[in-house]
């Protein structure tokens, strides 16, 4: 299969050639101007705020095992909201994967265009659930609840703002929330009696299901009216030709046994083109 | 019409204000008066105590003083100077030697010990909280079947005299999950290598704990990664210093999610909140897998469904 990448390559082979030197300059040459050079390095940032994700470094060498067979890329992940933006800003070949719900937040000061969604098992979109332990009332929410969640402080509290009934919207800024690296780690809180409520996502219930099963079943599950689409890859110039070479890239991604791992780490299994529907629940 | 007031009866108003403005300054700077919080870190270089407090003073939100125990020759007589002056509400304990002096010298005070190994062997008054260093054996068997679903029967060699009570609750929790524990028990050191022979036929994994007796020595320790090598069974250990022995997997308690959970405690001794329990086990993992002896061994792990859980990979 063809690639970018293979341009440079294809002009130094005629350029060795004794035989077609002029054929070579005349077809080869301008590919050279018209693909990005070998030394130009494109870069995927990364940063997902509202997942507690704190294993950047093997996130970055498995993202890096997949890139670097193609061309000369970088995966960049970050865990500063102003450092990430800092350095995107800077760029303007960037190409970034971030949650949708950040997305948001970013494209309200810069535009960016998103252009693929991550995709788990068939779907693209995914709900939040508050889980109480068993004993607990249905939707009552007193502001004394203290909550176990990977998701970080804000996406938790404007999740439960969803989550609850209206009447009990203001006591949401009362709940605590203790921050734990993972979904299960939320569940097991409740699970081993230290928590009594948990905001997790449902493929962090589905994991729950599978070890817990009594317990899964005896917990109160309460879903968000809401979706939020998966991870996006968004960009600021979708038509620069770096910038389209990585995209396409990141769309075969799941093809690829490390490009297959790398998704798995952040709990995908590959990405498409977005579309209508996925647009339409972006700008909601 | 006028009202004639006498010198006594305006001297008596003006008192009764002056007395009302000081009634509620007082109450005013009793009411806004914080919490002085003091944290005792065993030895601030090392990063996993570090990390502890900085996630405590993240979470708690209050002002806090930290005392870095790290020094060789601190006096007694010091020390217990240095609390009574500061005269803190609350004590934060981290680390063995933070704990131990603070348990030590200073009664009648409220503290909260984490970072502590073998905490369940101290002893602490009445007024001690706490969050363990040691996941529940129940939360690790879940995260082992997350990661390796295939792996049911699991060995440990254990003490009676240090893990008796845990071993039962390991193998009550592994009952309910659908894997068997298989307990081997050491009465001295030198049981360790024809205990562990024994086991290594009849189990699918061999699962590391804390015991003083079964680690005795370096030796015995490398002799338990040597053998389990020779059998290509995977080793979960329980800390990251037997990362670099050949563990294949390790579960370990997240330092950070104590800190939080420390300041969890605090925020609600502060309320004056009755605690179900004065300890509590923390609740956030991290967890490192050996790809290496993944492959090696031929076992099967979950990718799909764990591995967005790992925090470090060894390839």
């Amino acid at each position: 299969m063809f690639r970018f990448s293979h341009c440079n390559q294809i002009f130094t082979l005629f350029q060795n050639s004794r035989v077609f030197p002029l054929l070579a300059v005349i077809l080869v040459y301008p590919l050279k101007f018209a693909f990005p050079s070998q030394s130009e390095i494109t870069t995927l940032y990364f940063y997902i705020p509202e997942t507690n994700i704190n294993n950047l470094a093997i996130l970055k060498d498995q993202f890096e095992s997949y890139l670097v067979k193609h061309g000369n890329y970088s995966f960049r992940p970050f865990s500063n909201q102003a450092t990430f933006e800092r350095f995107v800003k800077e760029d303007k070949k960037a190409v970034i994967l971030v949650s949708s719900w950040y997305y948001g937040k970013l494209n309200e000061r810069h535009e960016v265009n998103p252009v693929l969604v991550g995709v788990s098992g068939k779907s693209s979109k995914q709900k939040y659930y508050l889980c109480k332990k068993a004993e607990l009332s249905g939707s009552s929410f007193s502001g004394g609840e203290k909550f176990a969640s990977a998701s970080g402080i804000d996406f938790t509290r404007e999740v439960l703002q969803q989550i609850v009934p209206l009447k009990y919207h203001k006591n949401v800024a009362l709940a605590r929330i203790l921050l734990v690296p993972k979904d299960i780690d939320a569940l097991m809180a409740i699970e081993f009696g230290i928590l009594n409520c948990a905001l997790t996502t449902e493929s962090g219930l589905n994991q729950f299901a599978h070890t817990s099963p009594k317990e899964y079943k005896s917990l109160i599950k309460l879903p968000s009216q809401k979706e939020w689409l998966l991870p996006l890859v968004a960009a600021f110039e979708p038509e620069n030709i770096s910038v389209m070479a990585l995209i396409m890239l990141l769309e075969k991604i799941s093809g690829d046994p490390d490009g297959i791992r790398s998704l798995n780490m952040i709990n995908l299994d590959t990405f498409k083109r977005l579309n209508k529907i996925h647009h339409r629940i972006l700008n909601k | 019409m006028s009202i004639h007031y006498n010198n006594s009866f305006i001297a008596n108003i003006y008192r009764y204000i002056l007395l009302n403005i000081a009634v509620a300054l007082m109450m005013g700077s009793l009411s806004f008066a914080e919490e002085s919080i003091l944290i005792l870190n065993s030895d601030t270089r090392v990063e996993k105590y570090t990390n502890a407090q900085q996630a405590f003073i993240r979470s708690i939100g209050k002002t806090t003083e930290i005392f870095d125990m790290s020094e060789p020759s601190i006096e007694d007589s010091h020390f217990t100077q240095m609390v009574t002056t500061k005269d803190p509400d609350l004590i934060y304990c981290i680390g063995e030697k933070a704990t131990s002096n603070a348990s030590r010298l200073i009664k009648n005070r409220t503290k909260i010990v984490s970072s502590v190994m073998n905490q369940d062997r101290m002893n602490f008054d009445k007024d001690t909280y706490g969050v363990d260093s040691k996941l529940p054996a129940g939360m690790q068997i879940n995260l082992f079947r997350l990661c390796f679903p295939e792996i049911r029967k699991i060995g440990v060699l254990y003490s009676k005299k240090y893990n008796d009570k845990w071993l039962k609750s390991a193998i009550y929790a592994g009952r309910q999950k659908g894997v068997e524990i298989v307990g081997y028990y050491i009465n001295k050191p030198v049981d360790v290598g024809w205990k562990l022979k024994k086991m290594i036929k009849v189990v699918d994994a061999i699962w590391l704990i804390s015991d003083p007796i079964v680690m005795a020595s370096e030796k015995r320790i490398m002799s338990i990664f040597t053998v389990s090598e020779q059998a290509k069974l995977p080793v979960f250990a329980y800390d990251l210093i037997f990362e670099k022995l050949g563990a294949t997997l390790v579960i370990s308690a997240d330092v950070e999610t104590i800190g939080g959970q420390v300041a969890e405690i605090a925020l609600d001794l502060f309320a004056n909140s009755t605690l179900e329990n004065r300890f509590q086990p923390p609740t956030g993992s991290q967890i490192s897998i050996n790809l290496k002896k993944i492959e090696t061994y031929g076992l099967m792990f979950d990718y799909h469904r764990a591995l967005g859980m790992i925090n470090k990979i060894i390839e």
